[in-house]
C-alpha cells in the first residue's frame, strides 16, 4: 500500500495524509489535495511558509490500522475513551506550584490530554486546529468539535454545550448528575462557565455523543445555543441577589425561554443573536457593548430619598460633597437640615446617587428600554448599541409587550438582513432611520446617540401619559 | 464516482449521497433514499416540503433560504427537524434531489 503525504518542506511536519486508492477513488480527497498542493501554506508547528513537500512512503498493508471490528451490542460495550499521548510536564508542574488554585492542577485530574497544554506552553502557542459545528441527526445545535493541530497527541474533542438555568443556579443533585455525565463520556471535566454563559462538557468522542445528549435530556438539561440562532441569554443576578434590580431579570430569561426556546435550539437566522438582560442602567452583564438585543432595566420617575438614611449616612462620615459634585446631571444638592434634593428635570437616571449613597434608591415607574445593535466582533467591528424602545413597561408573568416587541424586530432582521450579517452590522449598512421605520417604531427625543445619557433623559409628565409609543 | 442502486437503476453520487443529475430525480428515488436518511415511512408533511424543495429548484436553481422553507410550508425549523433528523440541508435537500446546497438553507 503506498501511502502519500504532504509534509512541510521545512521541518517535515506531516500535515495531511493519503493513501493512492483514496486518492483514486475519494473525489473529495482528490480535490483537498490538488488545492493543498498548490497553494502556499503555513506550517502549524514551525510557522515557516511555502509550498508543501510530497513523500511517498510503501506500507505494509499489514502495518496499516486494523479494521474496524463490528461493536458487539451497544449496551453491553464498554465506554470508549480516546486514548492520549502521555509523557513529562514540567511547565504545568511549575504552573501547579504555588497558593491559588491552579488549571493546571485541575486539568491533570482529569481525562484531558495533558500535552496539549504543555507542549501549547513549551512552544508559546496553541496546539488545537480549527473549531467547528458537528451534525448529529435529530439535534439541531448544540454539538461543536475542536480539532487538534497535533494528531499525535489527541485526534481532537468534541463537546456539547448546555443551556444554564437562569441566574446559573445549579442545585448539587443537578451537578452530580452532570458529572457523572461527564465521568461517564467525556474527560471529566466541567467548564463551568464558558465565556457564552453555558455549560460546556469536552472531550465526548464521536460515538458517544448521541447516548450523552440522551442522558443529558433525561436530567433536565438542554443543549443548543450553537449556529445562526439565539444564543444562551445572559442575566445579572437580579431580584436573587440585588436590591437595585429594576424588574424581574430571572423571571423574565425564563419566560423568554419558555416562549423563544425553538429559536434557541434551530438555528434559522442570518446570524447568531445574543440576548442579555439587565436589572438596571448599571449593566453589570455588559449588554450594552456585546448583545444584539439588550434588555435593560429604566426608571423615569425621581430618585425616591430616605432623609433619615442619608443623614445618618453624612453622619457617620459619608462623603456627600463629592457626590453632589461627580453627580453626571449635576441635579444632586444637599443642605444640612434641608437634606438631599434632586432637581428631577436633569436627572439622567445613571443609578450614580443609588450606587454611592445608601438612602437613594431608584423610583417606583419602572420599565425596559430595548437597545440593540451592541456587539464586539462581526464585519464593521466593536458597536455600542442604539435605544430602540426608550421605555416599555415589564409585565409579569409572560411579559407578552416586550416579547412581542422583541420578535417583530427579530422578524425585520430575519427578513432583510444578508447572511452572516450581525444586527449592529445590519442597522450600520441600511441606516438606523431606515430600521426605526421597518420596525414601526416612532423616533423620540429620549434615544439618543450615547447609551449612558441616552434613554435616562427626563420625561415631560404628558410623554409619560402617552404610555405606548410603539 | 460512486454509484447506488433505487430499484434497479443505478444513480451516480457525490461523496456525501447528494444526486449528480437532479433531472433524473423522481418519487421512488425519495423512497429509496429515505431509509438512508432514517426516516421509515414518506407522510404526505415529508411530501410537502420534497416537492416544494424540487419545485423550487426546478424553477430558480438552487435551493430556498430556510426561512423561505418554512413560511411556503407552513412548517417551523422544529417540525422539519422533526420530519427530516438529519435537518433541512442533509436531509429534504437530498431526498428532493437537490444538488448539495452550499451553505443557505
Amino acid at each position: 500500500m503506498e501511502k502519500i503525504k504532504l509534509c512541510c518542506a521545512k521541518c517535515g511536519f506531516t500535515i495531511e495524509e493519503y493513501t493512492a486508492e483514496e486518492l483514486a477513488t475519494v473525489p473529495r480527497k482528490e480535490k483537498r489535495y490538488k488545492y493543498l498542493k498548490a497553494k502556499s501554506s503555513i506550517c502549524p508547528s514551525c510557522l515557516a511558509s511555502g509550498r508543501l513537500a510530497e513523500t511517498r512512503v510503501t506500507v505494509d498493508a499489514a502495518t496499516g490500522p486494523a479494521p474496524k471490528a463490528a461493536p458487539a451490542s451497544s449496551v453491553a460495550a464498554p465506554i470508549a475513551h480516546e486514548v492520549h499521548a502521555e509523557g513529562d510536564t514540567p511547565m504545568m508542574d511549575a504552573m501547579s506550584t504555588g497558593h491559588f488554585p491552579s488549571h493546571a492542577v485541575e486539568l491533570k485530574k482529569t481525562r484531558y490530554p495533558a500535552q496539549m497544554y504543555e507542549q501549547a506552553l513549551q512552544q508559546r502557542r496553541t496546539q488545537w486546529g480549527y473549531g467547528g459545528y458537528v451534525s448529529l441527526p435529530g439535534v439541531a445545535s448544540g454539538v461543536l468539535v475542536r480539532a487538534s493541530a497535533r494528531p499525535e497527541i489527541t485526534k481532537g474533542s468534541n463537546f456539547v454545550r448546555i443551556m444554564d438555568p437562569c441566574g446559573n443556579f445549579f442545585s448539587t443533585k443537578s451537578m452530580y448528575a452532570l458529572c457523572d455525565i461527564a465521568d461517564k463520556y467525556a474527560y471529566g471535566l466541567l467548564h463551568l462557565l464558558s465565556t457564552g454563559g453555558d455549560l460546556e462538557l469536552l472531550g465526548i468522542p464521536t460515538e458517544n455523543l448521541k447516548p450523552a445528549v440522551e442522558e443529558i435530556t433525561a436530567i433536565g438539561f438542554d443543549i443548543g445555543s450553537t449556529g445562526d440562532d439565539y444564543r444562551t441569554s445572559e442575566e445579572c443576578i437580579g431580584p436573587a441577589k440585588c436590591d437595585l434590580t429594576l424588574y424581574d431579570t430571572l423571571g423574565l430569561r425564563e419566560a423568554w425561554y419558555k416562549r423563544f426556546l425553538d429559536d434557541v435550539q434551530y438555528p434559522r437566522f442570518p446570524h447568531k443573536i445574543k440576548c442579555k438582560f439587565s436589572g438596571c442602567p448599571n449593566d453589570c452583564v455588559r449588554g450594552c457593548q456585546k448583545a444584539d438585543f439588550f434588555l435593560c432595566g429604566v426608571y423615569r420617575d425621581a430618585p425616591k430619598i430616605n432623609q433619615e438614611k442619608v443623614s445618618k449616612w453624612v453622619k457617620d462620615g459619608g462623603d456627600i460633597a463629592t457626590v453632589c459634585s461627580r453627580c453626571p446631571g449635576k441635579c444632586l444638592t444637599w443642605k444640612n437640615g434641608d437634606g438631599l434634593k434632586v432637581d428631577n428635570d436633569s436627572c439622567l437616571h445613571c443609578m450614580y446617587c443609588s450606587n454611592k449613597v445608601p438612602g437613594v434608591r431608584p423610583g417606583d415607574d419602572r420599565g425596559v428600554a430595548i437597545m440593540v445593535g451592541g456587539k464586539l466582533r462581526g464585519k464593521f467591528g466593536p458597536m455600542l448599541s442604539k435605544v430602540l424602545v426608550p421605555f416599555m413597561k415589564a409585565e409579569p408573568p409572560d411579559y407578552k409587550e416586550v416579547f412581542d416587541a422583541l420578535e417583530r424586530f427579530t422578524e425585520v432582521y430575519d427578513a432583510n438582513a444578508r447572511k452572516k450579517e450581525r444586527v449592529g452590522d445590519f442597522i450600520l449598512r441600511i441606516g438606523i432611520d431606515e430600521f426605526y421605520r421597518l420596525c414601526g417604531v416612532e423616533p423620540v427625543p429620549q434615544m439618543l446617540a450615547q447609551p449612558r445619557t441616552n434613554f435616562f433623559t427626563h420625561w415631560e409628565p404628558e410623554e409619560v401619559k402617552d404610555e405606548r409609543r410603539l | 464516482m460512486p454509484t447506488i442502486t433505487l430499484s434497479g437503476e443505478p444513480f451516480e453520487v457525490d461523496e456525501d449521497g447528494f444526486l449528480k443529475d437532479p433531472a433524473r430525480w423522481n418519487e421512488s428515488v425519495a423512497k429509496g433514499l429515505a431509509s438512508e436518511e432514517g426516516i421509515s415511512e414518506l407522510t404526505e408533511d415529508h411530501w410537502k416540503v420534497i416537492r416544494y424543495l424540487n419545485n423550487y429548484y426546478k424553477q430558480f436553481g438552487s435551493a430556498p433560504m430556510v426561512r423561505k422553507l418554512s413560511k411556503e410550508t407552513g412548517f417551523d425549523l422544529k417540525t422539519i427537524y422533526k420530519l427530516f433528523p438529519t435537518g433541512p440541508a442533509k436531509g429534504a435537500c437530498k431526498l428532493a434531489g437537490l444538488p448539495k446546497p452550499t451553505g443557505c438553507i
